[in-house]
């Protein structure tokens, strides 16, 4: 045990209270701001605030002595106005939500009632003042004088408070939207990178890798043809995928030879008969910026689910264009169809998420049934005129 | 419709996937093998030559529903399947088969159901196949099948409760011979609710003439396999459709439409009795329809009495 002395213990008991009260009603922020404005206090510069404290209160003091009020009633009524005042500037600077036209109109309320019942008040105790000739005159006199200090003090102290509260409670909203600005851009950035590393795993989707392996090696050891060409579109594909990846973003003309690539390898182990694929790609619908992989993962979706499920295989169309700014890419193939209660994959839930970021509510994708099969579409809308325009490309990186 | 109703003998086989071999003596071990791409499957059917020269591959097939066809035609004595192929997944088609007979499922890594697998005491083979791998499920294929034929029933009698009362009983040489039936439908059936599915067909849409016809699927009797065409008996007569009655089977609703041959699909709504004649012959009769509809070994135990 450690002795402690009695007054210490006392003082850090005292302490803690007085805090508890300084302090009461305010949240982990606003108590930060507390303990930061008590710091202020304390300081140097703090002393300015202190002597501008104390100059408002000779000032109110003097002001109502002027007003005919004895020093004895003048200065504890400017020490508790002033103080007052200082109070409710402290809670408005701490807390400038509460201070909303509500609170005001009731501080207002407040005000008038306790500047009347002062007045009444110290004519109750003060019938020894003969200078007036009857209590009426009296009264109206202590009223008048009374509504004046209200006009004045109060409707000051109002604005004072209204300003202070109004201008803190922009500084919080700026620094509100600041994190949220902030939480935005690493919500992002977090996004790109989590696209980046599905892409990653998509294109080395295991299974996709070991089924082509599989036909890779078979082929490899009975010496069938189909290995060369299969081994050079995989290949090919892995190269390529993995350069796209490491790009912000992409056009579809970067993107075409990797989608022969992938349909390549498809046909080759799917067989030719289960897959037939055709393109129509305009040349300015293949110049435009898009988040890379897009097209990519729509043909996975449609070779994974559309074709290699149906009994018969079927036909991809892929069509791409540009028109009066309107950027447009399909994927149709003729396939399984939807299934019923079908939900977003984690491909298509990716795409959508970076366009969204990329383009915001501008871009949309669609899934839609066709007989037999299923069409996706992504369709670009251009942006208002004097919004940015779709960005010039960028420097090719190959 | 002019046609009169059918004749009650069982309608002819439709022709099925390659058969490779022709059947010889019962005893020799037979195999069907299904993958939807050529390569793999060759590459197994080598793999399985080199390491069970005495297993015969009666059939090969390149989806589920030709696998499924070509075991009702075959009845091989195991079955290597893909799981992912297009009509019915490898899972569908081992649910079918209902524990009957060995299934080992060959499969790419990376598939969903590898998972359930490594739990349950299912035989699989990753692609590509490892010779030494195929060996070892091989191994324990053939100790469940000596297992079954040391006790009363193999795999091939037709009550799955049998095999399921023999294959713990006897003591097989590996952990894994020992596959109880129940729960490998429990776990097929957990996986197979992962496998999409396109909603089933509400409308048959049959060619008379010029016409098309489309016929509700509710007002479906039966299906019959008719050479090359599928037969539709329907409340108000009958239609021949092209699409072959397996390619038919994945596309219809499983709880209203059973099959109970393989090439006679029933719309159980219509199904007044089952009937047993002999030792193997079942017969199905109608709600107000004079034809007898048959049902073949492999689907007789779904008509038991409570």
């Amino acid at each position: 045990m450690v002795p402690v002395l009695p007054t210490t213990t006392a003082a850090a008991a005292a302490e803690p209270r007085w805090r508890r009260w300084w302090h009461a009603g305010l949240d982990d922020e606003a108590r930060a701001q507390a303990e930061a404005l008590d710091r202020l206090l304390a300081s140097r510069r703090g002393g300015w605030l202190w002597g501008a404290a104390a100059a408002a209160l000779l000032a109110a003091v003097l002001g109502l002595r002027d007003a005919g009020v004895a020093l004895h009633w003048a200065a504890p009524v400017a020490a508790l106005f002033i103080g007052g005042s200082l109070l409710a500037m402290r809670r408005a600077w701490l807390q400038p939500e509460r201070f909303d036209a509500g609170m005001l109109r009731r501080l207002a309320l407040l005000m008038i009632v306790a500047t009347y019942a002062g007045a009444l008040g110290s004519m109750a105790v003060g019938p020894w003042n003969a200078e007036f000739g009857s209590r009426a005159e009296w009264l109206l006199a202590a009223l008048w004088r009374a509504t004046s200090a209200q006009l004045v003090a109060g409707l000051a102290l109002l604005a004072l408070l209204w300003i202070v509260a109004a201008s803190r409670r922009a500084q919080v909203q700026r620094a509100l939207q600041q994190t949220r600005l902030e939480a935005e851009r690493d919500a992002a950035a977090r996004l790109a990178a989590e696209a980046r590393l599905q892409l990653l795993q998509a294109q080395i989707q295991p299974h996709f890798l070991f089924n082509t392996l599989a036909a890779l090696q078979h082929w490899v050891d009975v010496g069938d043809a189909r290995a060369a060409p299969l081994l050079r579109a995989l290949t090919g594909f892995l190269r390529g995928s993995t350069e796209l990846i490491a790009r912000d973003e992409a056009t579809l003309a970067d993107e075409l030879p990797l989608a022969r690539h992938y349909l390549d390898i498809m046909r080759a182990r799917l067989g030719e008969e289960r897959l037939e694929v055709h393109f129509d790609v305009e040349p300015a619908a293949a110049a435009v910026p898009l988040p890379p992989a897009l097209l990519l993962t729509l043909l996975e979706n449609a070779v994974e689910h559309g074709i290699a499920p149906a009994l018969h295989g079927g036909r991809i169309e892929v069509a791409a264009r540009l028109q009066q700014g309107r950027f447009e890419l399909t994927v149709a193939d003729s396939g399984a169809g939807l299934a019923p209660g079908w939900r977003d994959g984690v491909g298509l839930g990716n795409c959508r998420e970076r366009l969204r970021h990329r383009f915001g509510p501008r871009a949309r994708i669609e899934l839609q049934p066709r007989r037999p099969g299923t069409q996706a579409r992504i369709a670009i809308e251009p942006a208002a005129p004097d919004a940015t325009p779709l960005p010039p490309e960028p420097p090719h990186r190959r | 419709m002019t046609t009169p109703p059918p004749a009650p003998t069982p309608p002819p086989a439709p022709t099925g996937p390659t058969a490779l071999m022709a059947p010889t003596a019962p005893s020799a071990p037979t195999a069907l093998i299904a993958d939807d791409e050529e390569a793999p499957r060759a590459q197994l059917r080598a793999a399985l030559q080199r390491r069970w020269p005495g297993l015969r591959i009666v059939a090969e097939a390149a989806n589920g529903v030709d696998a499924w066809d070509a075991f009702l035609e075959h009845e091989p004595t195991i079955c290597l399947l893909d799981i992912r192929m297009p009509g019915l997944s490898g899972i569908e088609v081992a649910q079918r088969i209902a524990g009957r007979v060995p299934v080992v499922f060959v499969t790419a890594h990376g598939d969903h159901a590898l998972a359930a697998f490594d739990a349950g005491a299912v035989d699989y083979v990753l692609k590509p196949v490892d010779d030494e791998r195929l060996g070892q499920a091989l191994q324990r294929v053939r100790g469940r099948l000596g297992a079954a034929a040391v006790g009363s029933a193999g795999f091939g009698a037709a009550d799955i409760v049998a095999g399921a009362a023999a294959v713990p009983a006897a003591a097989g040489p590996a952990p894994a011979a020992q596959v109880d039936p129940a729960a490998l439908q429990a776990l097929l059936a957990q996986l197979a609710q992962q496998v999409r599915r396109p909603a089933p067909i509400e409308v048959i849409q049959a060619g008379v003439g010029k016409e098309v016809r489309l016929i509700r699927i509710d007002s479906v009797i039966y299906f019959e396999a008719d050479a090359r065409y599928t037969r539709v008996v329907h409340e108000d007569g009958e239609a021949l459709i092209r699409t072959p009655l397996k390619e038919l089977l994945a596309q219809l609703d499983a709880n209203r439409f059973w099959q109970v041959h393989r090439a006679v699909i029933v719309n159980h709504h219509h199904i007044a009795a089952a009937v047993r004649i002999d030792e193997s012959t079942m017969q199905l009769s109608l709600r107000g329809r004079p034809e007898k509809l048959p049902v073949s070994r492999h689907f007789q135990p779904r008509f038991r009495g409570q």
